[in-house]
C-alpha cells in the first residue's frame, strides 16, 4: 500500500536532484555526488567537505527546505569518509551522538538534521546512536554571530542526560557545518566532563577558511 | 521526456484531436478497445514490456470519450441559484462580496473591481468593457486565474506560516481557500487549470517534494479533459494553458537573454509581458479573428498595477465582510489605481491600430507557428543556430512546402454546400456558403449579431458577403444584420420591403441608402442563383413590398427553398399558419418537399402545421431559439409534430453545421462553436 502510494507520488512530483534539479531517483544525483572532494581533518576534526558549491546547497535543501530525503546521500557520504579516513577507526568507537536541537528549535523545524544523519552512520556501522546530549537553553542562531560571541552565547548550554550512556565510552560527535568549532567544542567538553574516555568529531562540512 | 503523467496527457489529448476531427461511428471505438484488451493481455501473458501500449490505452480513451458527449457547450456556473448546497453558500458569498465593492467604490469601478477579482462571467461585465479589454489585449485580467490565485495563496501561506500551524492543519485550510476561490469564480477552464496546479503545490509541500510545473500542468489539462474532453476545442481552455506555458517555459528563456543588455526589473517585466502574446496570438486570431497589436505595451504598463489591484482588492472584500468602514479605506486607494488602469486601457484601446481584423488561420500554418516558436525558443535558449547540413534543409524545406500547400488545400475548400445555423439564442441566423459564394439570412439581435454572427464570419475569413436576406423586421432578426451591414461589404440586399416601425429597421433601410447597396423585394416565384448548381426558390410572400397579412408581420416572413441537385432545404422564416397555408395554396407539394426544414418561427405552436410539414416531408428539421426563452419556443406541440423527423435544436446542440454535396448531406451539431 505505501509503495503503491509513493509510485503514484513519483507520477505526480518526478525525483528530482534536489541540487542540479535533474531527473533522477535519487534525491542528489551521482554527478553532484562526485563533485563533493573529501577534506583531511584538521585539529583532529573531521569534516566531510568544504562547506560550498554541491554541498553548501545540498545542506542548505536539507536544513531549511526541509527535504528530509537527503538525509541519506548525506549520511552515506559521511560513512564513505570515515571508511577513507585511516587515522579514525570506527571499531574503536562505541556510540554516535548528534548535536541536539534545543525542542523548541526541533519542532519548529520538524527534525533534528544530526539526529538524522546520526542515524544513517549508526545504521551502516551497526553502533547504537544514544540521545545523551540536551540542549537546555535556547541559544541565538550562530549563523550571524562574530566568533568571540559564540563561543559565549553556547556556554553551559548542553546537558548530559543518561550518564551511563556516555561514561567510560568512546563517543562519535555528529554535526552538520563547522563553523568556529564553539557548538561542538560545548558539546565535547559537557560529555568528558561526564566521563566520555574518548570523543571524536564528525561534521558532515566545514566552512572554508578566509 | 520520461514524465509518464506528461505522455499520458498528450496521448489522451490525440485521441480527444482524432476523435473531434472525425465523425466516428460508436460501435469503433469497443472493436478497437477490444483489440486492445487482448493485445494487453498478450503483452502481460509473454511479458513484454509495452509501453507504447500506454500510449494507445490513453489516446483510445480520449476517443471513447469525446465520442460519447454530446456537444454540448460548457458553461462556467457562475449562477446564484444552484442545488449544490456548497456552490449555494460560496454563490451567496460571492454575491455578498461584490455588493460591498459597489458599496465601497463609485458605479463602474465596482464593477471593474468585481470583473478583476471575480471574472467577468460573475460580475457581469458589460460588453463594452470586456471589448476595450479585449482591444488594448488585456482580456485575460478579466478572467479570474493564475495570477489571482497565485497571489491570493501566496497571502494565505504566509498567514498560515506566522500563525504556527501544523503542516498539515495549513495545506488543508489554504487548500479549502483554494476550492472556494475556484467555486466562487465560477469553475472555468482557466480557474480550474490554476486551482488544480496549485493544489498540487500544496501537496508538495505537505509530501516535501518539488512541484514539476510540466507534470503539473498535464495533470491539471488531463482532469479537466475528462470530465469535458471538449474543453480542448474552447478558446479559454487553450489560451490558458498557452499561457502558462509561455509564462514557465518561454520567459525564462526571453528573460536571461535580455538580462545581458538590460536591467533585472524591466526584462523580467518585458519577458512576462512578451511571451504570452507570443504563445497566445495565434490563437486568439484563430478563435476570434483578431489581434491586439497594443498588448505587449498595454500589458508591460498595467500589469504592475494589476498585481496590486488584485491584493488590496482581496483585502478590502474579507474586511468588507467584518467591517465596511475599513473595506472604504483600502478600497479608496484602491480607486486610485483603478482609474488609472482603466485609463490607461481605455486610451491604448482607442489606438485606430488597436486591434487588427484578420482571418483565422488554417490549422497546419497554426501547427507550424507553434513548431517555428519552439525552434525560435531553442535558438534563443542555445545561443546559436544548429548546424545546417543538408538533410536537416531538405527536411526544413519540405516542412514549408508541405505547409503552404496544406493550407492552399484546404482554402480551395469543397465544392459542396455549408449551411451554419448560428446558436443566436433567441432569434435566427443562418449563414449559406456556396462554393463562390456567401449569403446570410437574418442576423439575430443586436448583441447576438456583434457576439455571434461577426466573430463566426471573421472565423470563416469572410469579408464580402454576396447577398444578404431579411426574413422579416423583427429585432431578433434585423438587429445582428445592421451590425454586419455597417462591418462587412454587402453586394445585395433582399428583403420584403414592408412596413414596419422600429428603430433597427429604420437604421437598416438607412444603411442600405447609406452604402448604396443594391436591393431587391422578395416576390413568391421568384428564383434567385446562389451559385451553380444551387438555386433558391422564393415562396412566400406574395406581392413584394405591398402585401398585407391579417395576422401580423411574421406572415410576411419570407420563406425560400433552396436546391442543390437532390439536397434541399426550406426556410420558413418565421412564417406562420397563415403564411403556410398561403404557400401550400400556390405551390404544389413537389415545389415543397425538402431534406431539411428550418422550422418556422422558432418552433412556436403557430407554425408548423400538419399539413405544411407532410408537404414539405423533411428527413431533418433544424429549430433555431434560445435557451429558457421567455416564449417557450419550441413549444411541445411542435415537437411532437416532428416525432420521426430528426431534430436539432441550436438551444441544445450549439450551432448546427449542415454540409452536403448535392446528394449526399452531414448534420453536424456544436462543432467547435458553441
Amino acid at each position: 500500500m505505501k509503495d503503491f502510494f509513493n509510485s503514484l507520488l513519483n507520477l505526480v512530483f518526478p525525483p528530482k536532484c534536489e541540487v542540479c534539479k535533474k531527473d533522477t531517483p535519487e534525491p542528489l544525483c551521482t554527478d553532484c555526488f562526485s563533485q563533493i572532494q573529501f577534506m583531511k581533518p584538521s585539529l583532529g576534526i573531521y569534516s566531510a567537505g568544504s562547506y560550498e558549491g554541491v554541498l553548501r546547497s545540498a545542506i542548505h535543501r536539507f536544513k531549511f527546505a526541509g527535504r528530509k530525503s537527503l538525509a541519506t546521500p548525506l549520511g552515506i557520504l559521511l560513512v564513505k569518509y570515515l571508511s577513507h579516513t585511516s587515522t579514525l577507526c570506527i571499531e574503536e568507537i562505541d556510540s554516535v551522538i548528534p548535536v541536539p536541537l534545543h525542542r523548541k528549535r526541533e519542532q519548529k523545524r520538524g527534525f533534528n538534521q544530526a539526529n538524522l544523519l546520526a542515524e544513517v552512520i549508526s545504521k551502516y556501522f551497526g553502533l547504537p546512536t544514544e540521545h545523551a546530549l540536551e540542549r537546555t537553553r535556547d541559544t541565538k542562531p550562530h549563523f550571524n554571530l562574530p566568533r568571540k560571541e559564540r563561543f559565549s552565547n553556547i556556554k553551559g548550554a548542553f546537558m548530559v542526560s543518561s550518564r551511563p550512556a556516555v561514561q567510560d565510552k568512546r563517543l562519535l560527535l555528529v554535526d552538520d557545518i563547522y563553523t568556529t568549532g564553539a557548538t561542538i567544542f560545548e558539546c565535547s567538553k559537557t560529555l568528558k566532563l561526564a566521563g566520555a574516555k574518548r570523543v571524536e568529531i564528525l561534521t558532515l562540512s566545514r566552512t572554508p577558511m578566509i | 521526456m520520461t514524465k509518464p503523467i506528461v505522455i499520458i496527457t498528450l496521448s489522451y489529448i490525440g485521441g480527444i484531436i482524432i476523435g473531434g476531427a472525425i465523425n466516428l461511428p460508436l460501435w469503433l471505438p469497443f472493436i478497437v478497445a477490444g483489440f486492445l484488451i487482448i493485445f494487453t493481455l498478450g503483452c502481460i501473458l509473454r511479458k513484454v514490456d509495452c509501453k507504447l501500449l500506454i500510449v494507445f490505452l490513453f489516446l483510445l480513451l480520449g476517443l471513447i470519450n469525446i465520442s460519447f458527449r454530446s456537444p454540448t457547450p460548457f458553461v462556467a456556473q457562475t449562477k446564484v441559484n444552484s442545488s449544490n448546497a456548497v456552490i449555494k453558500i460560496t454563490m451567496g458569498i460571492r454575491e455578498r462580496l461584490m455588493k460591498n465593492s459597489h458599496k465601497t467604490l463609485p458605479k463602474p469601478y465596482g464593477t471593474l473591481l468585481n470583473s478583476i477579482i471575480f471574472g467577468s462571467a460573475s460580475a457581469k461585465t458589460p460588453f463594452e468593457t470586456k471589448e476595450i479589454y479585449r482591444r488594448a489585449g488585456v482580456s485575460h485580467l478579466l478572467v479570474a486565474s493564475g495570477m489571482h490565485l497565485a497571489i491570493l495563496i501566496g497571502v494565505c501561506l504566509f498567514v498560515v506560516r506566522s500563525a504556527r500551524l501544523p503542516l498539515w492543519l495549513g495545506v488543508v485550510i489554504v487548500s479549502a481557500v483554494n476550492l472556494f476561490y475556484a467555486v466562487m469564480v465560477g469553475l472555468g477552464p482557466s480557474i480550474l487549470r490554476a486551482a488544480i496546479m496549485a493544489e498540487i503545490m500544496l501537496l508538495g509541500l505537505l509530501f516535501e517534494k518539488e512541484k514539476d510545473v510540466f507534470v503539473s500542468a498535464a495533470l491539471a489539462a488531463f482532469i479537466i479533459l475528462l470530465f469535458n474532453p471538449r474543453c480542448l476545442f474552447y478558446a479559454g481552455f487553450e489560451l490558458s494553458f498557452a499561457a502558462t506555458f509561455s509564462l514557465i517555459y518561454i520567459s525564462p528563456i526571453i528573460n536571461s537573454r535580455l538580462r545581458t543588455f538590460m536591467p533585472k526589473a524591466i526584462a523580467s517585466l518585458l519577458s512576462i509581458a512578451i511571451a504570452p502574446v507570443l504563445a497566445c496570438a495565434p490563437l486568439t486570431i484563430f478563435h476570434f479573428s483578431r489581434f491586439s497589436a497594443v498588448g505587449v505595451f498595454t500589458n508591460i504598463l498595467v500589469l504592475p498595477l494589476a498585481g496590486a489591484i488584485i491584493v488590496l482588492g482581496f483585502m478590502s472584500s474579507l474586511l468588507s465582510l467584518l467591517f465596511l468602514p475599513a473595506a472604504t479605506l483600502i478600497n479608496s486607494s484602491n480607486l486610485i489605481l483603478l482609474i488609472l488602469v482603466h485609463f490607461t486601457v481605455a486610451r491604448l484601446a482607442a489606438l485606430p491600430f488597436a486591434q487588427i481584423y484578420l482571418g483565422a488561420p488554417k490549422i497546419p500554418l497554426l501547427v507550424a507557428y507553434y513548431l517555428g516558436l519552439i525552434g525560435f525558443v531553442y535558438v534563443l535558449q542555445s545561443g546559436k543556430f544548429p548546424k545546417m547540413n543538408k538533410f536537416r534543409l531538405l527536411v526544413l524545406v519540405f516542412g514549408i512546402l508541405s505547409v503552404i500547400l496544406w493550407d492552399l488545400a484546404l482554402s480551395f475548400k469543397a465544392n459542396g454546400l455549408n449551411i451554419t445555423v448560428l446558436n443566436v439564442g433567441e432569434g435566427d441566423s443562418i449563414f449559406i456558403e456556396c462554393p463562390n459564394k456567401k449569403i446570410l439570412v437574418d442576423g439575430g439581435t443586436r448583441w447576438m449579431g456583434k457576439r455571434m454572427v461577426i466573430p463566426y464570419l471573421l472565423k470563416k475569413g469572410v469579408n464580402k458577403l454576396d447577398l444578404v436576406i431579411l426574413t422579416h423586421p423583427h429585432s431578433d432578426h434585423v438587429g445582428g444584420l445592421n451590425e454586419i451591414l455597417e462591418k462587412f461589404k454587402v453586394d445585395e440586399v433582399l428583403h420584403t420591403g414592408v412596413v414596419y416601425e422600429s428603430q433597427a429597421y429604420r437604421r437598416f433601410l438607412g444603411l442600405i441608402k447609406k452604402n448604396s447597396i443594391k436591393y431587391h423585394l422578395a416576390q413568391a416565384g421568384q428564383k434567385i442563383k446562389f451559385d451553380e448548381n444551387i438555386e433558391g426558390l422564393i415562396l412566400h410572400p406574395k406581392g413584394g413590398g405591398i402585401a398585407k397579412a391579417n395576422s401580423g408581420i411574421n406572415n410576411l416572413s419570407i420563406v425560400f427553398r433552396l436546391q442543390y441537385d437532390d439536397f434541399s432545404m426550406l426556410f420558413a422564416g418565421d412564417c406562420e399558419q397563415e403564411g403556410e397555408e398561403n404557400i401550400l395554396s400556390t405551390f404544389p407539394d413537389s415545389l415543397l418537399s425538402s431534406t431539411v426544414l428550418k422550422v418556422g418561427h422558432h418552433g412556436s405552436n403557430s407554425s408548423t402545421t400538419a399539413l405544411f410539414l407532410s408537404a414539405v416531408n423533411p428527413e431533418v428539421s433544424v429549430i433555431s431559439c434560445g435557451k429558457n426563452n421567455q416564449f417557450g419556443h419550441p413549444h411541445p406541440e411542435t415537437l411532437q409534430k416532428l416525432k420521426g423527423v430528426k431534430v436539432y435544436r441550436t438551444d441544445q446542440d450549439g450551432t448546427i453545421v449542415i454540409k452536403s454535396d448535392g446528394e449526399r448531406f452531414s448534420v453536424l451539431p456544436g462543432l467547435g462553436f458553441p
